[in-house]
Protein backbone atom coordinates (compact mmCIF):
# COMPACT_ATOMS: atom_id res chain seq x y z
CA UNK A 1 0.00 0.00 0.00
CA UNK A 2 2.87 2.43 1.58
CA UNK A 3 4.08 2.13 -2.76
CA UNK A 4 0.98 3.60 -3.76
CA UNK A 5 1.58 6.92 -5.91
CA UNK A 6 -1.89 8.13 -5.08
CA UNK A 7 -1.78 8.16 -1.38
CA UNK A 8 -0.09 11.09 0.30
CA UNK A 9 -1.27 10.90 3.78
CA UNK A 10 -1.45 7.40 5.55
CA UNK A 11 -3.95 7.11 9.22
CA UNK A 12 -3.28 4.73 11.67
CA UNK A 13 -5.80 3.06 13.10
CA UNK A 14 -3.96 -0.18 14.23
CA UNK A 15 -3.53 -1.09 17.53
CA UNK A 16 -1.34 0.56 19.84
CA UNK A 17 1.61 -1.90 19.66
CA UNK A 18 1.91 -1.27 15.92
CA UNK A 19 1.20 2.40 15.52
CA UNK A 20 5.44 2.97 15.70
CA UNK A 21 6.47 0.45 13.17
CA UNK A 22 3.69 1.39 10.82
CA UNK A 23 4.53 5.38 11.19
CA UNK A 24 7.94 4.89 10.63
CA UNK A 25 7.22 2.59 7.35
CA UNK A 26 5.64 5.15 6.21
CA UNK A 27 7.53 8.12 6.90
CA UNK A 28 10.36 6.10 5.03
CA UNK A 29 7.63 5.79 1.42
CA UNK A 30 7.65 9.41 2.14
CA UNK A 31 3.44 9.67 3.15
CA UNK A 32 2.53 12.29 5.65
CA UNK A 33 1.16 10.07 8.68
CA UNK A 34 -2.00 10.55 11.36
CA UNK A 35 -1.45 8.54 14.27
CA UNK A 36 -4.73 7.75 16.38
CA UNK A 37 -4.00 8.41 20.04
CA UNK A 38 -2.33 7.31 22.29
CA UNK A 39 0.71 7.65 20.05
CA UNK A 40 2.50 4.85 20.52
CA UNK A 41 3.99 2.48 23.62
CA UNK A 42 6.84 4.10 24.82
CA UNK A 43 9.13 7.76 24.52
CA UNK A 44 11.95 5.50 22.42
CA UNK A 45 9.00 4.67 19.56
CA UNK A 46 8.05 8.70 19.96
CA UNK A 47 11.71 9.67 19.36
CA UNK A 48 11.48 7.14 16.30
CA UNK A 49 8.53 8.31 14.76
CA UNK A 50 9.30 11.77 15.43
CA UNK A 51 13.32 11.30 13.96
CA UNK A 52 12.11 9.21 10.77
CA UNK A 53 9.39 11.82 9.50
CA UNK A 54 11.63 14.71 10.36
CA UNK A 55 13.97 13.21 8.07
CA UNK A 56 11.61 12.25 5.37
CA UNK A 57 10.23 15.57 5.43
CA UNK A 58 6.57 14.57 6.09
CA UNK A 59 3.92 15.44 8.57
CA UNK A 60 3.64 13.37 11.96
CA UNK A 61 0.18 14.68 13.38
CA UNK A 62 -1.29 12.99 16.18
CA UNK A 63 -4.59 12.40 16.03
CA UNK A 64 -6.12 13.90 19.58
CA UNK A 65 -9.66 14.94 18.27
CA UNK A 66 -10.86 16.88 22.05
CA UNK A 67 -8.39 19.88 20.56
CA UNK A 68 -11.22 19.77 18.00
CA UNK A 69 -14.65 19.02 19.63
CA UNK A 70 -16.86 22.13 18.94
CA UNK A 71 -17.86 22.75 22.62
CA UNK A 72 -14.46 22.60 24.28
CA UNK A 73 -13.22 24.62 21.35
CA UNK A 74 -15.56 27.30 22.16
CA UNK A 75 -15.02 26.59 25.94
CA UNK A 76 -11.03 27.03 24.93
CA UNK A 77 -12.53 30.29 23.06
CA UNK A 78 -14.09 31.42 26.74
CA UNK A 79 -10.63 30.95 28.32
CA UNK A 80 -8.73 32.79 25.63
CA UNK A 81 -10.39 35.67 25.59
CA UNK A 82 -10.44 36.46 29.25
CA UNK A 83 -13.64 35.21 30.36
CA UNK A 84 -12.97 33.24 33.15
CA UNK A 85 -9.98 35.24 34.20
CA UNK A 86 -6.52 32.89 34.78
CA UNK A 87 -7.04 29.40 35.09
CA UNK A 88 -7.04 27.40 38.66
CA UNK A 89 -8.42 24.80 37.97
CA UNK A 90 -9.03 22.31 34.96
CA UNK A 91 -10.74 19.06 35.05
CA UNK A 92 -11.50 16.75 32.45
CA UNK A 93 -12.91 12.93 32.03
CA UNK A 94 -14.10 10.43 29.42
CA UNK A 95 -15.94 8.01 31.09
CA UNK A 96 -17.75 4.66 29.47
CA UNK A 97 -18.20 0.76 29.83
CA UNK A 98 -15.20 0.08 27.93
CA UNK A 99 -13.53 -0.60 24.82
CA UNK A 100 -14.89 -2.87 21.35
CA UNK A 101 -11.60 -4.82 20.67
CA UNK A 102 -9.79 -6.84 22.61
CA UNK A 103 -6.48 -5.68 21.55
CA UNK A 104 -7.32 -2.76 24.47
CA UNK A 105 -8.23 -5.09 27.12
CA UNK A 106 -4.30 -7.10 26.53
CA UNK A 107 -2.19 -4.80 27.88
CA UNK A 108 0.83 -6.16 26.13
CA UNK A 109 -0.79 -4.49 22.75
CA UNK A 110 -2.21 -1.72 24.34
CA UNK A 111 0.09 -0.50 26.96
CA UNK A 112 -1.92 -0.22 29.99
CA UNK A 113 -5.52 0.31 30.99
CA UNK A 114 -7.65 3.45 30.57
CA UNK A 115 -5.27 5.71 31.59
CA UNK A 116 -3.10 4.81 28.49
CA UNK A 117 -7.02 4.72 26.28
CA UNK A 118 -8.41 7.75 27.83
CA UNK A 119 -6.28 9.65 30.19
CA UNK A 120 -3.97 10.76 27.22
CA UNK A 121 -6.97 13.07 25.63
CA UNK A 122 -7.63 14.40 29.48
CA UNK A 123 -3.26 15.45 29.17
CA UNK A 124 -3.52 16.52 25.53
CA UNK A 125 -6.69 18.43 26.37
CA UNK A 126 -5.41 20.40 29.33
CA UNK A 127 -2.08 20.87 27.70
CA UNK A 128 -4.21 22.62 24.91
CA UNK A 129 -6.46 24.35 26.85
CA UNK A 130 -3.52 25.93 28.69
CA UNK A 131 -1.45 26.76 26.07
CA UNK A 132 0.99 23.85 25.91
CA UNK A 133 2.84 24.63 29.36
CA UNK A 134 5.21 22.11 30.57
CA UNK A 135 3.67 19.86 33.18
CA UNK A 136 5.67 19.68 36.64
CA UNK A 137 4.45 16.94 38.42
CA UNK A 138 1.33 13.68 37.96
CA UNK A 139 0.18 11.77 40.78
CA UNK A 140 -2.23 9.08 40.12
CA UNK A 141 -4.65 6.18 41.81
CA UNK A 142 -5.48 3.47 39.82
CA UNK A 143 -7.80 0.28 40.41
CA UNK A 144 -9.23 -2.37 38.39
CA UNK A 145 -12.53 -3.24 39.96
CA UNK A 146 -14.99 -4.39 37.24
CA UNK A 147 -12.97 -6.13 34.40
CA UNK A 148 -10.15 -8.24 36.27
CA UNK A 149 -11.46 -11.15 34.53
CA UNK A 150 -10.43 -8.92 31.48
CA UNK A 151 -7.53 -7.43 31.65
CA UNK A 152 -4.43 -6.73 33.82
CA UNK A 153 -4.68 -2.77 33.18
CA UNK A 154 -6.67 0.05 35.22
CA UNK A 155 -10.60 0.13 34.65
CA UNK A 156 -10.57 3.52 36.80
CA UNK A 157 -8.06 5.99 37.21
CA UNK A 158 -7.55 9.43 38.55
CA UNK A 159 -4.82 11.54 37.89
CA UNK A 160 -3.91 14.75 39.14
CA UNK A 161 -1.48 17.29 36.85
CA UNK A 162 0.33 20.12 38.78
CA UNK A 163 1.70 22.67 35.38
CA UNK A 164 4.64 24.76 35.59
CA UNK A 165 2.19 27.72 35.49
CA UNK A 166 0.56 26.51 38.61
CA UNK A 167 -2.52 25.40 37.84
CA UNK A 168 -4.05 22.31 38.73
CA UNK A 169 -5.93 19.60 36.21
CA UNK A 170 -7.73 16.43 37.61
CA UNK A 171 -8.74 13.87 35.20
CA UNK A 172 -11.25 10.79 36.08
CA UNK A 173 -11.20 7.94 33.25
CA UNK A 174 -13.63 4.96 33.50
CA UNK A 175 -14.15 1.56 31.66
CA UNK A 176 -16.97 1.10 34.27
CA UNK A 177 -19.21 3.63 33.31
CA UNK A 178 -22.69 2.05 31.78
CA UNK A 179 -25.13 3.76 29.52
CA UNK A 180 -23.04 5.61 27.02
CA UNK A 181 -20.01 7.76 26.82
CA UNK A 182 -19.64 10.53 29.02
CA UNK A 183 -16.98 13.17 28.06
CA UNK A 184 -17.17 16.34 29.32
CA UNK A 185 -14.79 19.38 31.26
CA UNK A 186 -14.73 22.09 33.37
CA UNK A 187 -12.76 25.47 33.98
CA UNK A 188 -12.18 27.06 36.96
CA UNK A 189 -10.99 30.50 36.97
CA UNK A 190 -10.25 33.81 39.08
CA UNK A 191 -12.75 35.43 37.05
CA UNK A 192 -15.42 32.89 36.41
CA UNK A 193 -15.89 29.28 35.57
CA UNK A 194 -17.49 27.10 32.47
CA UNK A 195 -19.01 23.73 32.46
CA UNK A 196 -18.98 21.59 28.86
CA UNK A 197 -20.33 18.38 28.77
CA UNK A 198 -19.75 16.71 25.56
CA UNK A 199 -23.12 14.80 24.98
CA UNK A 200 -25.39 16.34 27.27
CA UNK A 201 -27.48 19.03 25.29
CA UNK A 202 -26.32 17.82 22.10
CA UNK A 203 -28.55 15.20 22.49
CA UNK A 204 -32.91 13.78 22.14
CA UNK A 205 -33.99 12.60 25.89
CA UNK A 206 -35.42 9.22 24.47
CA UNK A 207 -37.66 6.90 26.61
CA UNK A 208 -38.34 3.47 24.66
CA UNK A 209 -39.84 0.32 26.04
CA UNK A 210 -38.33 -1.11 23.20
CA UNK A 211 -34.69 0.20 23.31
CA UNK A 212 -32.97 2.51 21.03
CA UNK A 213 -31.03 0.71 17.55
CA UNK A 214 -28.27 3.21 17.94
CA UNK A 215 -28.43 5.90 20.57
CA UNK A 216 -24.98 6.65 21.47
CA UNK A 217 -21.29 5.15 21.35
CA UNK A 218 -20.94 2.04 24.06
CA UNK A 219 -24.92 2.67 25.10
CA UNK A 220 -25.04 -0.91 26.03
CA UNK A 221 -28.96 -1.55 27.23
CA UNK A 222 -31.01 1.69 26.08
CA UNK A 223 -34.67 0.32 27.15
CA UNK A 224 -35.91 3.14 29.49
CA UNK A 225 -34.43 6.01 29.46
CA UNK A 226 -31.40 6.94 26.95
CA UNK A 227 -29.92 9.65 25.22
CA UNK A 228 -29.51 9.56 21.78
CA UNK A 229 -27.08 11.45 20.00
CA UNK A 230 -27.38 12.89 16.33
CA UNK A 231 -24.20 13.89 14.63
CA UNK A 232 -22.13 12.25 17.18
CA UNK A 233 -18.92 12.44 15.33
CA UNK A 234 -19.20 16.02 14.40
CA UNK A 235 -19.76 16.58 18.66
CA UNK A 236 -17.05 14.88 19.21
CA UNK A 237 -14.64 16.67 16.38
CA UNK A 238 -13.58 13.89 14.21
CA UNK A 239 -14.16 15.60 10.35
CA UNK A 240 -13.14 18.74 12.00
CA UNK A 241 -9.88 17.22 12.79
CA UNK A 242 -9.28 15.61 9.35
CA UNK A 243 -10.57 18.81 7.33
CA UNK A 244 -7.31 19.91 9.45
CA UNK A 245 -4.92 17.59 8.47
CA UNK A 246 -5.92 17.30 5.46
CA UNK A 247 -5.54 20.81 4.60
CA UNK A 248 -2.30 20.64 6.40
CA UNK A 249 -1.06 18.30 3.74
CA UNK A 250 -2.50 19.77 0.79
CA UNK A 251 -1.70 23.24 1.61
CA UNK A 252 1.74 22.45 3.27
CA UNK A 253 0.62 23.83 6.69
CA UNK A 254 2.04 23.10 10.23
CA UNK A 255 -0.44 20.56 12.48
CA UNK A 256 -2.03 22.19 15.50
CA UNK A 257 -1.37 18.82 17.26
CA UNK A 258 1.72 16.98 16.61
CA UNK A 259 3.78 13.45 17.47
CA UNK A 260 5.94 16.16 20.11
CA UNK A 261 2.95 16.75 21.36
CA UNK A 262 1.90 13.06 21.59
CA UNK A 263 5.31 12.51 23.12
CA UNK A 264 4.63 14.92 26.07
CA UNK A 265 1.50 13.27 26.83
CA UNK A 266 3.01 9.66 26.69
CA UNK A 267 5.82 10.92 29.57
CA UNK A 268 2.68 12.43 31.37
CA UNK A 269 1.22 8.84 31.55
CA UNK A 270 4.29 7.00 32.46
CA UNK A 271 4.40 9.40 35.17
CA UNK A 272 0.90 8.60 36.08
CA UNK A 273 1.89 4.80 35.91
CA UNK A 274 4.71 5.05 38.10
CA UNK A 275 2.66 7.60 40.56
CA UNK A 276 0.08 4.75 40.93
CA UNK A 277 2.43 2.20 41.27
CA UNK A 278 4.84 3.55 43.91
CA UNK A 279 1.76 5.90 45.82
CA UNK A 280 3.78 9.08 44.87
CA UNK A 281 3.66 12.27 42.96
CA UNK A 282 6.51 11.82 40.49
CA UNK A 283 8.27 15.01 38.53
CA UNK A 284 8.99 15.45 35.10
CA UNK A 285 10.76 14.78 33.31
CA UNK A 286 10.46 11.24 33.64
CA UNK A 287 12.79 8.89 32.43
CA UNK A 288 12.58 4.70 32.55
CA UNK A 289 13.68 1.57 30.61
CA UNK A 290 9.76 -0.06 30.84
CA UNK A 291 8.66 -0.58 27.46
CA UNK A 292 5.10 -1.02 28.73
CA UNK A 293 3.54 2.24 31.02
CA UNK A 294 1.08 -0.85 32.87
CA UNK A 295 4.65 -2.01 34.08
CA UNK A 296 5.54 0.29 36.47
CA UNK A 297 1.79 0.20 37.91
CA UNK A 298 2.42 -4.07 38.32
CA UNK A 299 5.64 -3.69 39.89
CA UNK B 1 -1.27 20.56 -4.04
CA UNK B 2 -3.85 20.61 -7.08
CA UNK B 3 -5.54 17.17 -6.56
CA UNK B 4 -7.20 15.26 -4.14
CA UNK B 5 -5.19 14.46 -0.88
CA UNK B 6 -5.04 10.79 -1.31
CA UNK B 7 -5.17 8.74 1.83
CA UNK B 8 -4.57 5.30 2.91
CA UNK B 9 -6.37 4.39 6.08
CA UNK B 10 -4.24 1.59 8.43
CA UNK B 11 -7.07 -0.79 10.53
CA UNK B 12 -10.60 -1.04 10.18
CA UNK B 13 -12.45 -1.53 13.76
CA UNK B 14 -14.27 1.16 15.61
CA UNK B 15 -11.57 3.87 15.30
CA UNK B 16 -10.98 3.10 11.47
CA UNK B 17 -14.93 3.59 10.64
CA UNK B 18 -14.57 7.06 12.22
CA UNK B 19 -11.64 7.79 10.25
CA UNK B 20 -13.56 7.01 7.12
CA UNK B 21 -16.61 8.58 7.59
CA UNK B 22 -14.86 11.90 8.61
CA UNK B 23 -12.50 12.11 5.88
CA UNK B 24 -15.90 11.38 3.62
CA UNK B 25 -16.96 14.86 4.88
CA UNK B 26 -13.66 16.63 3.94
CA UNK B 27 -13.60 17.70 0.51
CA UNK B 28 -10.04 17.91 -0.21
CA UNK B 29 -9.66 14.09 0.38
CA UNK B 30 -10.24 10.87 -1.16
CA UNK B 31 -9.67 7.37 0.54
CA UNK B 32 -7.87 4.95 -1.93
CA UNK B 33 -6.77 2.22 -0.06
CA UNK B 34 -7.35 0.48 3.03
CA UNK B 35 -5.35 -2.05 4.93
CA UNK B 36 -6.18 -4.43 7.28
CA UNK B 37 -5.72 -8.26 8.59
CA UNK B 38 -9.55 -8.90 8.28
CA UNK B 39 -11.36 -8.76 5.03
CA UNK B 40 -14.45 -8.64 6.64
CA UNK B 41 -13.93 -5.75 8.67
CA UNK B 42 -12.49 -3.43 6.15
CA UNK B 43 -14.93 -4.37 3.36
CA UNK B 44 -17.68 -2.87 5.99
CA UNK B 45 -16.05 0.37 6.48
CA UNK B 46 -17.98 3.14 4.61
CA UNK B 47 -17.32 3.97 1.11
CA UNK B 48 -14.23 1.33 0.93
CA UNK B 49 -15.91 -1.39 -0.98
CA UNK B 50 -14.42 -0.22 -4.33
CA UNK B 51 -10.72 0.62 -3.02
CA UNK B 52 -7.82 -2.39 -2.51
CA UNK B 53 -7.83 -3.63 0.58
CA UNK B 54 -4.20 -4.87 1.88
CA UNK B 55 -4.43 -7.81 4.07
CA UNK B 56 -1.88 -9.53 5.70
CA UNK B 57 -0.59 -8.73 9.50
CA UNK B 58 0.21 -5.58 10.34
CA UNK B 59 3.80 -5.84 10.97
CA UNK B 60 4.67 -6.32 7.48
CA UNK B 61 1.96 -4.40 5.85
CA UNK B 62 4.44 -2.12 3.79
CA UNK B 63 5.26 -5.58 2.26
CA UNK B 64 1.93 -5.77 0.94
CA UNK B 65 0.28 -6.12 -2.20
CA UNK B 66 -3.42 -5.95 -3.19
CA UNK B 67 -5.92 -8.27 -2.51
CA UNK B 68 -8.19 -6.58 -4.70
Amino acid sequence: MLAMDGIDMIVIGAPNLFHCEIAVAAAKAGKHVVVEKPLCMNLAEADRMIEACKTAGVKLMYAEELCFTPKYVRLKALLDEGALGDPVLLKQSEKHDGPHADHFWDVERSGGGVTMDMGCHAIEFFRWMLGRPKIKSVYAQMGTHVHKDKTKGDDNAIIILEFENGVTAVAEESWTKLGGMDDRAEVHGTKGQAYADVLQGNSILTYSTQGVGYAVEKAGNTVGWSFTMYEEIWNYGFPQEFAHFVDCVKNNRQPSVTGEDGRAVLEAIYAAYESAGTGKKVYLPFKTDVDKPYKLWEK
Amino acid sequence: MNKKVGVGLVGSQFVSTIHAESLKMVPDAEIVAVASPTEAHAGNLPGITAFPIFLRMYTTCWQWTAST
